[in-house]
């Protein structure tokens, strides 16, 4: 008798326990920024993000002619390059990038600022500037065209 | 203005009863909206410039920056509601949120003997802040309608 008793306890319990159990955060996808260089001309990216007020420089690479440089990083929606920090409570609020000649762009993120120096997005999933070349892996091309628009930055 | 902590209990959404996909929505909408709003308010404290909602800065920031078809149950409601960041303006794509300055307080309490999006809305509208219109509170809730038909949410 006692048996069944505290087997119907421990079973009631468990059933409780499962009615009022938490669910499980289900596992994030993983997205690539995948920056390609077609331009036919040397330059160097930097990204930047925002130190307590302090803007600091996450990652800074030059690529050559057809050289790539990847991020990745996992989110419930894709990010644009701001994910590539990888950080839960900030990420990648502008980009530099600078030709051999000194021309280039500066892209901030519009919630931060008017784009001054920027013809593309690169804080959202807008086609104009990201090509989906395979499942969660975003193209950035830098070609000849942005070598040829590319502004005169400020010093 | 303080959160007052001690003031928080928990809702009636965690009744034993309360285990459809409607209620996971407003179960894991509220805990999310907790953690982020909480962890924003004392780590700002201990590091001012932590948190910026104008500057879409802190705790879990990403989660607005998501169209309503890419949303789970842990939906960015309640930090829609507290904060003042409209996504919208950013990108057109994400949520129309022209709505802040509820507390949690507020929030919870109207979460009480809400099993519904609509229910919750409604008892939200009975109590909106200063500023905010019926019009723009409904625009808001707008996403919590798309979750559902979502194929990712309560899998």
């Amino acid at each position: 008798m006692q048996i069944r008793l505290r087997t119907a306890i421990l079973f009631i319990s468990a059933l409780f326990l499962n009615l009022t159990s938490c669910t499980d955060e289900p596992d994030l996808p993983e997205y690539t920024v995948v920056f390609v260089n077609t331009s036919g001309k040397s330059f160097t990216i930097s990204m930047f993000y925002n130190d307590f007020g302090t803007p600091r420089i996450y990652d800074e690479f030059s690529l050559s002619e057809s050289e790539e440089y990847k991020c990745s990083y996992k989110s419930e929606s894709f990010l644009g390059i701001r994910g590539c920090l990888n950080n839960n409570s900030r990420g990648v609020d502008s980009l530099r990038i600078v030709f051999d000649n000194g021309r280039g762009y500066i892209c901030v993120d519009e919630a931060l600022s008017i784009q001054n120096f920027c013809a593309r997005d690169f804080y959202t999933s807008h086609t104009d500037t990201f090509e989906e070349i395979g499942e969660n892996i975003f193209q950035v091309s830098i070609s000849q065209k942005d070598f040829e628009n590319a502004f005169e930055l400020p010093e | 203005m303080p959160i007052q902590y001690t003031n928080l209990s928990i809702p009636s959404i965690f009744s034993v009863l309360a285990r459809s996909c409607r209620r996971n929505i407003l179960m894991e909408s509220w805990a999310e909206g907790v953690e982020t709003v909480v962890t924003n308010d004392r780590y700002n404290k201990l590091q001012p410039g932590f948190y910026s909602d104008l500057q879409n800065l802190g705790w879990n920031s990403d989660i607005q920056r998501q169209k309503a078809t890419a949303m789970d149950e842990y939906s960015p409601i309640v930090i829609d509601l507290v904060d003042n960041f409209n996504q919208n303006v950013r990108d057109s794509k994400w949520p129309v949120d022209k709505v802040n300055g509820y507390t949690l307080q507020q929030i919870q309490s109207a979460l009480k003997g809400s099993r519904y999006p609509n229910t919750w809305r409604n008892k939200l509208n009975s109590i909106r802040p200063n500023g905010v219109s019926t019009a723009e509170l409904n625009i808001l809730f707008k996403y919590m309608d798309q979750i559902p038909q979502n194929p990712q949410t309560c899998k």
